[in-house]
C-alpha cells in the first residue's frame, strides 16, 4: 500500500536551451554542453550544487551517454540516470526529478535532454524489425487515422485542424530558438505533400536536433541561496501508461488519468490553467490532448482553434513557442523545452510571444507506446 | 479458409507469431489468435499469458474471425524505411465480431474505392525471406467481394 507523504515544495531553479534544427557541425556532446552551461548560468549555480542528474534521450547514443556528456562539468560522484520514454523522455526526467526532491531524497536535480532524430517516418520497433512489414508501425499514419475518425465523429473540417500548424508557425516566427521561423498560410499547410491522408507534411512535426535543460530544487534550498528571486513551483508531475481498451471495455485514456491526478495533487481545476504545452506531433494531436486534459469539451477542440482561443491573444494559449510543429521535436529534449517555455512565460520574458495572463501552466507530453505525462507549473 | 495471395516457397514463418498462427508449412493457411479472459471476459489480440485488462492468468487462447468490417483507414503516401510493398498503400483498421480492432494493409483495393463499412477478409502474404531462407508471412485484409 502506498503511504501518503508530505511533499517538499519543488521549484524550477533554472532553464537552458540549445536551438532546435539541424546542426551537422556540432556533436550531441556539444549541444549538451551548451544547454547545461545555459541552465547553470540561468540558475546562478555551479555543477557542484547538483545532487542528481537525469539524461533523457531516445535514440542510441552509446552506453552511459549521461555520464559521458556531463564529465566536462566535473566528476562529482552524483547519481546519473539515463532515461528513455519515447517522446516523453524529457518530462519523464522531470517527473523523476520532481518526486526525488518532493520525497526529500535530494535538494537539486539537473534534467538534460538531447537528441538527433534521423530523417524519415518514425517507427517504434527496432530498425530491422520485420513487424514493419505489416505497415502499421508508422507514427503519422496512426495520427492520420485518429484525425479521420475525429473529423467524421465531430464533422470537423480539415482546415480547422490544419489551423493548428498555421498558429504554431506564427508563434515560432517570434522564437529565435525554433527550427522554423517562417509563417505558413492555411493554403501552404494543406497544399504541402500528403504523408498519410489527411495529414500533409506541414501538419506533421519535423525531425530535429537540439537540447534542453532544467534544474529543479527544493524550495527550502532555493529560498536559502537565492537573493529573493521569485520561485516558480512544480505543483504536480504525473505519468501514466495505457490501459486496456477494446470495443466493449473503455478504460481511461492515459492523459485523462494522469491529468486527473495532476489537478488533484496541484489543488487546482482545469479552469485555473492559463497556458498549455501539449504534444502536437501532428495537428490533430493538439486538439485531442486539449480535450483529454478537460480544458476543452470533447468534440469542440477544433472549434477552439478556429475561433482563436488557443492563439497568443486567446483565452487559452497553446504551444506559444511553436510547439513540436514549428519549434521542432528532438525527442529527448522536447518535454524539457515545454517547461522552458512555460517558465519563460511565467517570468514574463517571452518578448513578442508574451501572453497577458501567465501564472499557471500545464505541460502534457505523450510518448509512443501509450505514455502520457502531465506537469503543472505556477508562480 | 484464408487465401495466400503470393506463392510461398521453402518453410514459412509468421512475422508476428503470437498474433498470426500459420497452420501449414507453406504459409498458405493461417489464423489470427486472441486471448479470452475467464475472469473479466475481455478478449484481446494475440496469445497472452496474462489478461491485459485485469492481469488474470485464467485465460485461454481463442481463434479469431477471418472476416471483419473496415472502420477506419488512411492512404500512406510516405512509407517507413523498411516497408517493401507498394506506395501508396491503404492502412486499414478492421473490427472483428469479437470486438477487437486489427490494423494491417488493405490490398486489392484502389485508394479511390475504399470506404468505411467495407466487408473484408483475412489474407496471408509473403513479404520477405529471413536469413535462413524461410518465407516471412504477414496478414493483410482484402475486400470480401474481390
Amino acid at each position: 500500500m502506498v503511504k501518503p507523504i508530505n511533499r517538499c515544495p519543488v521549484v524550477v531553479a533554472g532553464i537552458g536551451l540549445h536551438p532546435f534544427g539541424r546542426f551537422p557541425e556540432k556533436s550531441t556532446a556539444d549541444m549538451v554542453k551548451d544547454a547545461v552551461q545555459s541552465v547553470l548560468d540561468d540558475s546562478h549555480l555551479s555543477y557542484k550544487d547538483v545532487d542528481i542528474a537525469y539524461y533523457t534521450h531516445v535514440y542510441y547514443q552509446g552506453i552511459s551517454p549521461g555520464e559521458r556528456y556531463l564529465m566536462p562539468f566535473g566528476l562529482t560522484g552524483i547519481p546519473i540516470l539515463n532515461i528513455e520514454n519515447a517522446c516523453s523522455s524529457g518530462t519523464t526526467g522531470i517527473w523523476q526529478a520532481y518526486w526525488s526532491i518532493a520525497a526529500g531524497l535530494f535538494d537539486c536535480a539537473l534534467v538534460i535532454g538531447a537528441e538527433r532524430v534521423p530523417k524519415g517516418p518514425v517507427v517504434i520497433t527496432e530498425e530491422d524489425d520485420p513487424q514493419q512489414f505489416i505497415g502499421d508501425d508508422h507514427m503519422m499514419a496512426q495520427y492520420a487515422m485518429k484525425m479521420r475518425k475525429y473529423m467524421s465523429q465531430h464533422q470537423a473540417p480539415v482546415e480547422s485542424i490544419a489551423e493548428v500548424s498555421v498558429k504554431a508557425h506564427s508563434n515560432a516566427s517570434k522564437n529565435q530558438f525554433a527550427q522554423f521561423n517562417k509563417k505558413f498560410s492555411i493554403e501552404d499547410v494543406l497544399g504541402s505533400r500528403m504523408i498519410a491522408d489527411p495529414l500533409t507534411l506541414f501538419q506533421c512535426c519535423p525531425t530535429s536536433e537540439g537540447a534542453a535543460a532544467t534544474i529543479l530544487m527544493s524550495a527550502e534550498k532555493f529560498n536559502r541561496i537565492t537573493n529573493g528571486r521569485k520561485p516558480i513551483y512544480i505543483r504536480s508531475a504525473e505519468l501514466a501508461t495505457s490501459q486496456f481498451i477494446n470495443n466493449e471495455i473503455k478504460n481511461q485514456d492515459q492523459t485523462e488519468f494522469a491529468a486527473g491526478k495532476a489537478y488533484l495533487n496541484a489543488g487546482i481545476k482545469p479552469d485555473d490553467i492559463d497556458l498549455v504545452q501539449v504534444h502536437d506531433a501532428a495537428t490533430i494531436g493538439e486538439i485531442l490532448q486539449l480535450e483529454l486534459l478537460g480544458l476543452i469539451p470533447k468534440g469542440e477542440g477544433w472549434k477552439a482553434t478556429k475561433e482563436g482561443r488557443t492563439s497568443l491573444s486567446g483565452d487559452l494559449p497553446v504551444n506559444t513557442d511553436g510547439g513540436l510543429q514549428a519549434m521542432g521535436h528532438p525527442f529527448g529534449a522536447s518535454g524539457i523545452r515545454m517547461l522552458h517555455e512555460i517558465v519563460t512565460q511565467i517570468r514574463r520574458e517571452a518578448g513578442e510571444r508574451q501572453i497577458t495572463k501567465a501564472d499557471t501552466g500545464l505541460i502534457q507530453c505523450s510518448g509512443a507506446g501509450g505514455i502520457s505525462t502531465v506537469t503543472i507549473v505556477s508562480n | 479458409m484464408t487465401k495466400l495471395s503470393n506463392s510461398a516457397s521453402n518453410i514459412a514463418v509468421s512475422v508476428i507469431p503470437h498474433i498470426l498462427k500459420l497452420l501449414d508449412l507453406n504459409g498458405r493457411i493461417g489464423i489470427l489468435q486472441g486471448t479470452n479472459c475467464t475472469d473479466c471476459n475481455a478478449i484481446s489480440i494475440g496469445v497472452n499469458r496474462y489478461c491485459p485488462n485485469c492481469t488474470s492468468q485464467n485465460v485461454s487462447t481463442q481463434d479469431l474471425s477471418k472476416k471483419g468490417i473496415l472502420t477506419n483507414y488512411t492512404i500512406v503516401r510516405r512509407a517507413a524505411n523498411l516497408w517493401n510493398g507498394p506506395v501508396p498503400y491503404i492502412l486499414g483498421e478492421v473490427l472483428l465480431p469479437e470486438g477487437i480492432n486489427v490494423t494491417a494493409e488493405l490490398i486489392n483495393c484502389s485508394p479511390t474505392k475504399v470506404y468505411e463499412g467495407m466487408k473484408v477478409d483475412l489474407t496471408l502474404h509473403k513479404v520477405a525471406q529471413d536469413k535462413n531462407n524461410n518465407s516471412m508471412i504477414v496478414f493483410k485484409w482484402i475486400p470480401s467481394d474481390s
